[in-house]
């Protein structure tokens, strides 16, 4: 379900280390990798998803790299003009997560107009 | 011996003296009337920055006020001045009698919080029974209510002193609980400052950054990474 087009979905790894930042690079070309705060040698990576593509690898690749179900997930990204809203999350979101698992986070950033 | 002339001159003096005195008295009285509600008000100012009701305190808060409020105050007079505060209503009620600490007297009424208690945030249920003294959070928090209703002077119990000093810390770095009221705000008076009109970019821009450095539920921004934010938005090319 659509939120104003203002909703992102993207899978997030809270700590990898460099080989399994490589390792999912060789997955998914789209990375995001920042370097993890306070943890040298662990880092931030996220990848947006999409409708379109296919994640089988993923269950797997989780599964090798033995992370802690906090470690990974659903990453939901909303910005909203409102103070109160329902969002269901699309179909293929909610099948990643069954065959993935880990966390569902909501993020959201809440906007005034700018002629406010 | 005084003539009459001279001892009514005296009289005089008398009354005139008697009625400088009682002036006198009316105006320091007056004035120690304004020092007292200078600092009835002080209170309500403290009691007033806990704004939030008293039963949506956390439990080890609840807890600590309970017991120090139970060592320096007294279980009794705290359901007293629960009572003066309105706190208290009388219900007879036989399965108020099976969980109320308070045995039930000759007349069958026991005490249990009143509906205004409900409004005033002490309990979340009208007749509900009164706090046991072994109930410290319960305590604690009705404890709250009548610093709230100004019966208790807040600056008596170091456990609130305490946690209003928490709160305030914790409202100023804009986490815990309450952040996300605040961090909306702080993020269109950072966009304000900053002179950022496109607040759809920035806000995309920070929602990019919150997900891309790895931030969780309880890391929100602070004011002035906030600012740093702005000002990378400017440098990346938002306007």
């Amino acid at each position: 379900m659509s939120y104003e087009n203002n909703e992102e979905y993207w899978f997030r790894f809270m700590s990898l280390s460099e080989t399994q930042v490589h390792a999912l690079q060789a997955h998914c070309v789209n990375v995001e990798v920042r370097p993890k705060r306070n943890s040298p040698g662990q880092f931030v990576a996220s990848f947006r998803l999409s409708h379109a593509s296919a994640y089988d690898w993923l269950p797997s690749f989780v599964q090798n790299c033995k992370l802690a179900d906090s470690e990974y997930g659903v990453f939901v990204s909303l910005l909203t003009k409102h103070d109160s809203e329902i969002v269901t999350l699309p179909a293929f979101i909610l099948d990643v997560h069954r065959r993935v698992g880990g966390q569902i986070e909501f993020s959201f950033t809440m906007i005034a107009d700018s002629s406010q | 011996m005084q003539s009459p002339q001279v001892s009514q001159e005296n009289i005089w003096k008398r009354c005139l003296r008697s009625c400088l005195a009682q002036a006198g008295l009316l105006v320091l009285l007056s004035f120690l009337g304004c020092v007292h509600t200078a600092q009835v008000a002080e209170d309500n100012e403290v009691a007033s920055y806990a704004n939030i009701r008293p039963i949506d305190l956390d439990a080890p808060a609840a807890e600590k006020i309970g017991q120090e409020a139970l060592q320096k105050i007294g279980y009794d007079e705290i359901i007293k001045l629960a009572g003066k505060a309105g706190f208290v209503a009388y219900k007879s009620n036989v399965s108020i009698q099976l969980t109320s600490y308070w045995s039930v007297g000759p007349t069958g009424f026991v005490p249990v919080f009143s509906r205004y208690a409900a409004v005033a945030g002490v309990t979340s249920q009208a007749d509900s029974p009164l706090p046991g003294p072994a109930d410290i959070a319960a305590v604690g928090i009705v404890v709250i209510g009548l610093v709230d209703a100004g019966l208790l002077d807040g600056s008596l119990l170091n456990a609130i002193d305490a946690w209003l000093f928490a709160k305030s810390n914790t409202d100023k770095e804009g986490r815990g609980r309450g952040a996300n009221r605040a961090d909306g705000r702080m993020v269109d008076d950072a966009a304000r400052h900053a002179g950022i009109s496109d607040r759809t970019g920035f806000g995309k821009f920070i929602e990019s950054e919150k997900r891309a450095t790895g931030r969780r539920g309880a890391d929100n921004f602070l004011w002035d990474e906030l600012l740093d934010l702005a000002d990378q938005f400017i440098s990346h090319g938002g306007r």
